[in-house]
């Protein structure tokens, strides 16, 4: 089924993620957080990802390794996946590339994040998990369809703010 | 597509010919104000519509009701707008619903603006709710005439509102509270002549759609996502509301932890 | 906005299953099978209590559907009033006491319907 996903997000929102995942951190060369979602049905084959929150990952919880940008520790992960299962919620992993440029998944971002983000489909199925990545002048998502294993572009991304800023993907 | 039509609006930015294109506007109720506001943005270049409205054309809304002729006296409402976007735009995309919006509400799901037109607050409040719940920018429009009192003549008012997400809802503002809406119950079945015109309809419909090319473009550079415009049809003003010197940011009724489908908590 | 759990019990005691949400700063019950009295047609179905005041009632009790009832008519004033994202129904009935405990407004309203 080829699933048409648009991803709406607060300006609020996605001013606190952008901005948390700029700063610098000791030792690690990017930083990671999750923005968390709700699903909104439109029909059986699009949906809306709803973001309603930010969840930044404490200084203490990256791992030094100077062959990533960024490694979070196991303690990061049971805390994300517990703020899943607390609010029923879907999770969009994100970090930030900060340089211009349409976004793409680094190879290690595609061989990293998505075995990560396929095991939130086992803690709340029913919502929709994926990636979210920035960079300095835009934006782009990669969602797991429910019960599917694939990684697919979300098609629209809005950040709903004053202005509106609408972005289709192809 | 006609090179030409859109060089006059060239100021709202390199690309809004194309996003004009591509957004999709509902417009709920499509009488006085919705469709002199479906007109314009047939005019500006949008292509991509969801309307709502289970009324047909009766005499009564030739005062005002654009786009639709003597000949339009009972036929839907959402046909002559349909034809109003046809003579304008060459491939528009027109979802259709001769009913109320709650009887197809998942439509309105896909739109990134909804612009509502109704007749009471309680309407207007369940439309809110479900813009709200799917982070939908909402422009609301109005007016009324109350009758005369004492010999004073009516009182010709209206508004615009814009309700966005995480900012202040019409209930923040003051504009929908129990009182209204209460009364506005006790008066259920009793609707009687509800005054409307052409030119207040106009002058509220065109600021709207001013408001939500703002929106779409940000061509002014303007920050401030709070609007509630008051007219006042006897002076010909339309000012900010003296309200919104009170009004709180951020909305407390709709809080972002609510979005998405509902889900009901065990308790 | 939290709600006494005393009253939540009762409630669930009167009623049965029991959930709970918020829209628009007010709290929602609902009630997925609530029992209507003998000869009500259908003789069960959805509801959605809003025990605060809304539309000039006090308190609201809304149905998934409109109910026939044994005898007599009922002003059924509320149509496909939207809320959560589905389509209720309510019958004009209005209770003047204030501080009602939940199953009492659910009682009363039942009364409504015999």
């Amino acid at each position: 089924m080829n699933l048409n996903i648009h991803i709406k997000i607060p300006r609020t929102i996605y001013n606190t993620a952008k901005s948390d995942l700029s700063r610098n951190h000791p030792y690690a060369l990017e930083r990671v957080g999750f923005l968390f979602g709700k699903v909104g049905k439109i029909n059986s084959v699009s949906k809306l990802i709803l973001i309603n929150d930010y969840f930044p990952i404490d200084d203490t919880d990256y791992i030094e390794d100077d062959q990533v940008g960024a490694k979070i520790n196991s303690e990061a992960i049971h805390k994300v996946m517990q703020k899943i299962l607390d609010t029923n919620s879907g999770a969009l992993h994100t970090h930030l590339h900060n340089f211009p440029g349409v976004p793409s998944l680094s190879k290690v971002d595609k061989q990293s994040i998505p075995p990560l983000v396929r095991s939130f489909q086992h803690i709340v199925p029913s919502q929709i998990h994926g990636i979210f990545l920035f960079h300095s002048n835009h934006h782009k998502s990669w969602i797991i369809p429910p019960g599917a294993n694939n990684i697919k572009l979300a098609n629209k991304i809005t950040v709903v703010g004053y202005p509106l800023s609408i972005n289709i993907y192809e | 597509m006609n090179e030409n039509r859109s060089s006059r609006q060239s100021f709202l930015g390199n690309h809004s010919e194309l996003l004009f294109q591509s957004v999709k506007v509902a417009v709920v109720g499509l009488g006085g104000g919705g469709s002199h506001i479906i007109q314009q943005l047939a005019h500006i270049g949008f292509d991509k519509y969801v309307i709502y409205d289970p009324q047909k054309v009766e005499e009564t809304n030739l005062n005002r009701m654009v786009g639709a002729t003597s000949y339009d006296v009972g036929v839907y409402k959402s046909t002559v707008m349909k034809r109003v976007i046809r003579n304008l735009r060459e491939n528009p995309s027109i979802r259709i619903y001769n009913s109320n919006w709650q009887a197809n509400p998942e439509t309105l799901r896909e739109a990134d603006i909804i612009i509502g037109c109704l007749d009471s607050f309680s309407e207007r409040r369940d439309l809110e709710a479900t813009a709200r719940r799917y982070l939908i920018p909402y422009l609301d429009i109005g007016m009324d005439v109350f009758p005369s009192i004492s010999g004073q003549p009516p009182r010709m008012v209206g508004q615009i509102i814009l309700s966005l997400p995480g900012k202040a809802c019409m209930q923040c503002l003051g504009y929908l509270n129990e009182t209204s809406l209460a009364k506005e119950a006790a008066q259920y079945g009793a609707a009687g002549y509800h005054p409307q015109v052409v030119w207040a309809n106009g002058i509220l419909a065109s600021t709207a759609v001013g408001i939500g090319i703002q929106l779409l473009t940000g061509w002014t550079g303007s920050t401030k996502p709070i609007i509630y415009l008051s007219y006042d049809g006897n002076l010909n003003t339309l000012n900010p509301h003296p309200r919104l010197k009170f009004v709180d940011q951020e909305c407390t009724h709709y809080p972002f932890q609510n979005i998405g489908d509902p889900t009901y908590r065990s308790i | 906005m939290e709600w006494p759990e005393d009253q939540i019990e009762e409630l669930k005691d009167f009623v049965g299953e029991v959930q709970i949400a918020e829209e628009g700063g007010k709290v929602y019950f609902l009630i997925p099978i609530l029992q209507l009295p003998e000869q009500c047609k259908p003789n069960a179905v959805r509801a959605l209590l809003c025990p605060t005041p809304r539309d000039g009632y006090k308190y609201r009790l809304f149905f998934a559907q409109i109910i026939e009832k044994p005898q007599g008519r009922l002003n059924w004033n509320s149509k496909n009033q939207r809320i959560l994202e589905e389509n209720w129904f309510a019958f004009s009935w209005r209770i003047n006491r204030n501080n009602l405990r939940l199953s009492q407004i659910v009682a009363d309203h039942l009364r409504g319907l015999r």
